[in-house]
């Protein structure tokens, strides 16, 4: 009887079960993974490798997320070097950055705009065109918890 | 040959089932064009929220569904509950996959569901028509996620995100493995409708002409839009007003066949008491919206914005608004939560064949 009832209650609960087994499997994976690979930058809000966002611009030469991911590449160089070569990263982020607005102007990425408005500010845009960047970046995500692009330029140590 | 069967009514199956997909992708490429990103929190928290809200009034609403499957209501949320806050403490990347697949796989289940009912209705379809209803929406959804620029790259990138750095040739042969299994199962289905009519099962065209502007609107804004902004707020918009609709009239339909006439499951769904019923859901979506610590500007679709253009003034000493990081986690596990609740009992509490719900039917 104690059987029965037991079977029962596995029947009625195995598509949890399994479910719940298998993110268990998986998670074990990633689990085990984020030690060895703590170096390299997890997750889908972050530039994973250049050969990801090549592979997405084949695939589509207009490929907003190629683009921006494009553009964030030359940031981070950009952000590891000085003098004319940096200037040129710069330059190079913000080509990639505004081919990517060009496709989706309010697309659901927060950091597209964000970025983008700090590359304005150090690049002595006009502060009219900083305001309207920082405005699309605020208006989209007003719920976003990163500092201002101004804020963030001086801890960082990025001069305009 | 045809029998046509409707869910509610031919009317009211034109406005909800066949009208509501290109409405929704209108009201889509509006949001993208007129409004801020924020719109999709906003049509999250108006009609996904208060369909979720349906699943529990229609869970534990009913005595005699509550005590059939009472274990499974009562064990199910604290279970998911707690794996889901245990998922995204420890393993996050893993969560975030089981929230988007079983997501999908609701979607796709839900409208497999209706087309179930329209053959009901309809008293149309072979005794295995079922099957190959399932296996036609898991193919073409599937297709759907495979192939479609949109989810091609986000599919890509989970796919780099666990170490598989798949090339062009390696995408283009996935692509053109999936185009071959919908030609291929395109084809069985076909032989299996015209051996059913041959066999002298009737076809509901009404099945047919739903499932056709649900697809259209998925593979729509999949295809031709690269935005989840936009694929998001229209799948949100036919997936949850759907679901409320025919939330609503089976509570009602069953109250009216069942003789149970006092109570708020009564009270909410009586004939002319839409409003009370809308009123409800969206009470519920504005205390659960407050509860999980959720900005103001979500309320109104961004154009109502408290944050703009700026939270925080340097110059002046004003600091950003920050948000205590505990609560965030226990906020973001119960939104996940709901979601998955709501598709774990959708996984059982709506099979056509059960005797006992179809007196709500």
């Amino acid at each position: 009887m104690n059987k029965i009832r037991f079977l029962d209650v596995l029947k009625r609960f195995s598509p949890l079960m399994v479910i719940y087994g298998v993110l268990l499997v998986v998670a074990s994976y990633e689990i085990r993974s984020q030690n060895q690979t703590s170096g390299r930058p997890i997750g889908i809000q972050t530039p994973l490798s250049p050969e990801f966002s090549r592979l997405l611009l084949q695939l589509d030469e207009t490929s907003h997320e190629g683009n921006f991911l494009r553009g964030i590449e030359a940031f981070e160089l950009y952000q590891e070097t000085r003098g004319a070569q940096a200037a040129e990263y710069l330059q190079r982020s913000r080509h990639f950055f505004e081919l990517a607005l060009k496709v989706s102007k309010r697309e659901d990425r927060e950091e597209l705009y964000y970025y983008y408005a700090i590359i304005l500010i150090l690049m002595r845009e006009p502060p009219k065109t900083i305001d309207q960047a920082v405005r699309d970046w605020k208006s989209n995500f007003p719920r976003s918890q990163n500092k201002d692009p101004r804020i963030y330029i001086s801890e960082k140590g990025l001069a305009p | 040959m045809f029998r046509n069967g409707y869910i509610l009514s031919w009317r009211e199956d034109m406005v909800w089932f066949v009208a509501l997909p290109f409405l929704a992708f209108a009201a889509a490429h509006g949001c993208k064009i007129w409004l801020p990103a924020v719109a999709v929190a906003s049509v999250t928290l108006w009609i996904t929220v208060p369909h979720q809200f349906a699943t529990w009034i229609r869970a534990y609403g009913f005595r005699d569904e509550f005590s059939q499957w009472k274990d499974r209501l009562l064990v199910g949320p604290i279970v998911i509950f707690g794996m889901s806050l245990l998922g995204l403490k420890y393993a996050p990347l893993t969560t975030f996959l089981l929230v988007t697949l079983w997501d999908h796989q609701h979607s796709l289940m839900q409208q497999y569901g209706f087309s179930r009912i329209y053959d009901f209705k309809g008293r149309s379809g072979a005794p295995s028509t079922g099957r190959f209803d399932l296996l036609l929406n898991w193919v073409l959804f599937i297709h759907l996620i495979v192939t479609a620029p949109l989810f091609t790259e986000l599919w890509v990138r989970e796919a780099y995100n666990w170490g598989i750095e798949i090339g062009k040739s390696g995408v283009e042969t996935v692509h053109f493995v999936s185009w071959m299994m919908v030609t291929v199962y395109g084809a069985i289905y076909v032989y299996h409708v015209v051996k059913s009519l041959w066999n002298g099962y009737p076809v509901n065209p009404q099945k047919y002409i739903f499932l056709f502007a649900s697809y259209f609107l998925w593979y729509s804004l999949a295809w031709q839009t690269n935005s989840f902004l936009v694929y998001a707020i229209g799948s949100k918009l036919m997936h949850g007003i759907q679901y409320i609709v025919i939330v609503f009239w089976y509570i009602r339909r069953k109250v009216e066949r069942t003789q149970v006439r006092t109570g708020l499951l009564a009270s909410v769904t009586r004939p002319g008491n839409v409003k009370g019923f809308i009123l409800l859901s969206l009470c519920y979506a504005a205390v659960f919206n407050m509860v999980v610590g959720r900005g103001l500007e979500e309320f109104g679709f961004g154009v109502v914005n408290f944050t703009v253009p700026y939270d925080n003034i340097a110059e002046l000493g004003l600091r950003s608004m920050t948000y205590v990081a505990g609560f965030d986690l226990y906020s973001a596990a119960l939104i996940q939560s709901m979601g998955l609740i709501h598709y774990y009992f959708d996984s059982f509490i709506w099979k056509v064949r059960d005797v006992n719900i179809q007196k709500g039917l």
